[in-house]
């Protein structure tokens, strides 16, 4: 089967690709809490203990790596692990790479406003808040490589 | 009688005869000589010559003949009273004769490649009942009398483990297969994916009345 046009990506490919998203962050946190631990038994192993899980440190540490993980994705190819397996890839209007700073502020956003993806599903455009206020767009991109060209949006 | 030993009769003929025989051939010789001289004798002298030349050959071929199928009568009825397996058993010492013969000489002569050459081989083996051959051999015998536990013993099996595995690429079959199999799966995972998202567009466009589909625009 070809790859398809880049057109728009619709919200269940998208809501796909952030759950894989979702277990990236989850599993890179996982592997900071066992190497936090690792490197406390390393330096204290006389009074180790496994840490109590702190709320606020955990929700900071999840909105970091995941802002972290999201711009640089973003930022270099247009796509995340979750849109790799889904075939997506994040662009501006004409069809090129988002810029770091246009990819941070929209993780931000992504990562702080999750619910604005909900509204891909009933646009006609089928974009979400996020795509709407910074101008991008989630278009279908099996290639590896970016081939520039006016996504119909 | 003068002491001289008296005259044997016999050579007396004899030289009687030759004296008798060379005057004839003298007198014969001077007639015919003297006959050639006369007109009309000579082609009569050539033409008696000849016929003479033919009597004798012709004598000589019944002679001949005669002389043949006599003598293989006689040896025909010779074979037949005499047991020559018997004369040559007991009057040839066959050791002798043996001992005579060269016989690495006779097998330097043959030529055995020839022979070979002129062998059939095809056909003698089409005359070979292999299914019978192969029918009276106890192939479990044979077996038992092969100790495969000290053939195993000679065989280096890591050495030969090695070898193998040196000569299967398993990294390029592993990188292969499961290429393909990604392939598969991630091209079926999008292909739905982008089904389930015309559907539920769809959905949502017939909810809210709308005419287009979404990303038509």
């Amino acid at each position: 089967m070809s790859a398809p046009a880049h057109r728009s990506a619709g919200i269940v490919t998208r809501g796909l690709a952030c759950g894989i998203d979702l277990g990236v962050v989850l599993a890179v946190m996982g592997g900071i809490y066992v190497g936090a631990l690792f490197l406390r038994l390393l330096f204290s192993p006389q009074e180790f203990s496994f840490p109590d899980a702190n709320a606020v440190l955990s929700a900071t540490l999840f909105v970091g790596v995941a802002v972290l993980y999201l711009t640089a994705c973003w930022s270099v190819s247009g796509r995340t692990v979750g849109a790799v397996t889904m075939g997506l890839r994040v662009v501006s209007r004409n069809g090129e790479l988002i810029g770091w700073l246009r990819a941070f502020v929209r993780a931000v956003l992504c990562v702080m406003f999750g619910f604005g993806l909900l509204w891909a599903a009933v646009d006609g455009r089928r974009r979400s808040l996020q795509d709407i206020l910074l101008r991008t767009a989630v278009v279908y991109d099996w290639e590896p490589d970016l081939h520039p060209g006016e996504p119909e949006i | 009688m003068d002491g001289r030993k008296a005259p044997d009769p016999l050579r007396l003929a004899a030289g009687v005869a030759a004296t008798a025989g060379g005057a004839l051939q003298r007198v014969i010789g001077f007639g015919v000589d003297t006959a050639r001289v006369l007109p009309g004798v000579d082609p009569l002298l050539v033409a008696l010559e000849e016929r003479g030349t033919q009597t004798l050959r012709n004598a000589d071929e019944l002679a001949d003949r005669l002389l043949h199928a006599v003598l293989r009568r006689i040896v025909q009825v010779a074979l037949q009273e005499v047991d020559l397996t018997a004369i040559v058993r007991d009057h040839v010492d066959l050791d002798v004769v043996a001992e005579g013969i060269d016989i690495q000489r006779i097998i330097d002569r043959v030529d055995v490649d020839a022979i070979a050459a002129r062998v059939d081989i095809p056909q003698i083996l089409d005359r070979v009942d292999i299914d019978a051959v192969a029918a009276r051999i106890d192939v479990d015998a044979i077996v038992d009398r092969v100790d495969v536990d000290s053939v195993i013993g000679r065989v280096d099996l890591v050495v030969l483990a090695d070898t193998v595995i040196e000569g299967v690429d398993l990294p390029r079959i592993i990188r292969e297969s499961t290429d393909s199999m990604s392939n598969e799966a991630v091209r079926g995972v999008r292909t739905q994916g982008m089904q389930a998202d015309d559907a539920v567009a769809g959905f949502v466009g017939k909810l809210f009345g709308r005419a287009h589909e979404p990303g038509d625009a």
